[in-house]
């Protein structure tokens, strides 16, 4: 199907389709949308719901951002998610990017978007308890990932 | 919304398409009761402002279409200084 969409006109395949069962939280009536790639926002690609057009959430490989970034995903969610192939598991996190002020955009890294690539179910995890924030600073996680990987190239 | 009365240990069943969910008086101090939950394993559980701040926090990262010309700007400024 092609649609227009905030992000501009997307075309998305059947297989494509990512189900967000119970929706997401604040579009709790959205069950389906797509992750759509734009060359011009790389690396952010777009959770783009196929079902109200004006819903495109900016979203980031987690690590990309923060390097040493680690998730447990509870049995409770692989079950719900029907995960049966650990491989097939793509992360993904929302970002904020604050209009007048793009530069100061920040990531959710305490509520990850979890996709299970073999039935495309998905959920956005919120975990009880999480070491991260849901506004990490994208500028200082940058900073930071730079940093540790000049300490790793100092040990070596 | 319903309002039932419960001591200590004591639960309420919510019979729900996809199984029981239990919950359970586990405790009570002062200003504070502790609940146990049982529900079917395909049931995320949330404390509520938690789920509350994802919330807000996915609706304000919803791009708006006149912003999306500007972001086009920051990324090609990001990609120079590499």
């Amino acid at each position: 199907m092609t649609l227009q969409t905030n992000v501009g006109e997307i075309t998305v395949e059947e297989k494509d389709i990512v189900i967000f069962k119970r929706g997401l939280p604040g579009f709790e009536l959205l069950r389906k949308f797509a992750v759509i790639a734009l060359e011009d926002t790389k690396p952010i690609q777009w959770l783009v719901s196929l079902e109200d057009k004006e819903v495109s959430l900016p979203v980031i490989d987690p690590w990309l951002v923060r390097t040493d970034y680690h998730l447990n995903i509870p049995k409770n969610l692989v079950d719900y998610l029907g995960i049966t192939n650990e491989d097939k598991i793509f992360i993904l996190t929302v970002v904020r990017i604050p209009d007048p002020k793009p530069e100061a955009m920040t990531i959710n890294l305490a509520a990850p978007i979890i996709i299970n690539l073999d039935n495309n179910q998905a959920i956005q995890y919120i975990p009880e308890k999480s070491e991260y924030s849901i506004r990490h600073f994208l500028k200082e996680e940058l900073e930071r990932s730079k940093k540790l990987a000049q300490k790793k190239d100092g040990d070596d | 919304m319903l309002i039932l009365n419960r001591k200590g240990e004591e639960e309420i069943y919510i019979e729900t398409p996809e199984g029981r969910i239990t919950l359970k008086v586990m405790g009570i101090d002062g200003k504070s009761v502790k609940l146990g939950i049982d529900a079917p394993k395909a049931f995320p559980i949330y404390r509520e402002e938690l789920y509350r701040q994802v919330n807000m926090e996915n609706k304000e990262s919803v791009i708006k279409k006149e912003s999306l010309g500007r972001l086009s700007d920051l990324f090609g400024n990001m990609d120079d200084k590499k």
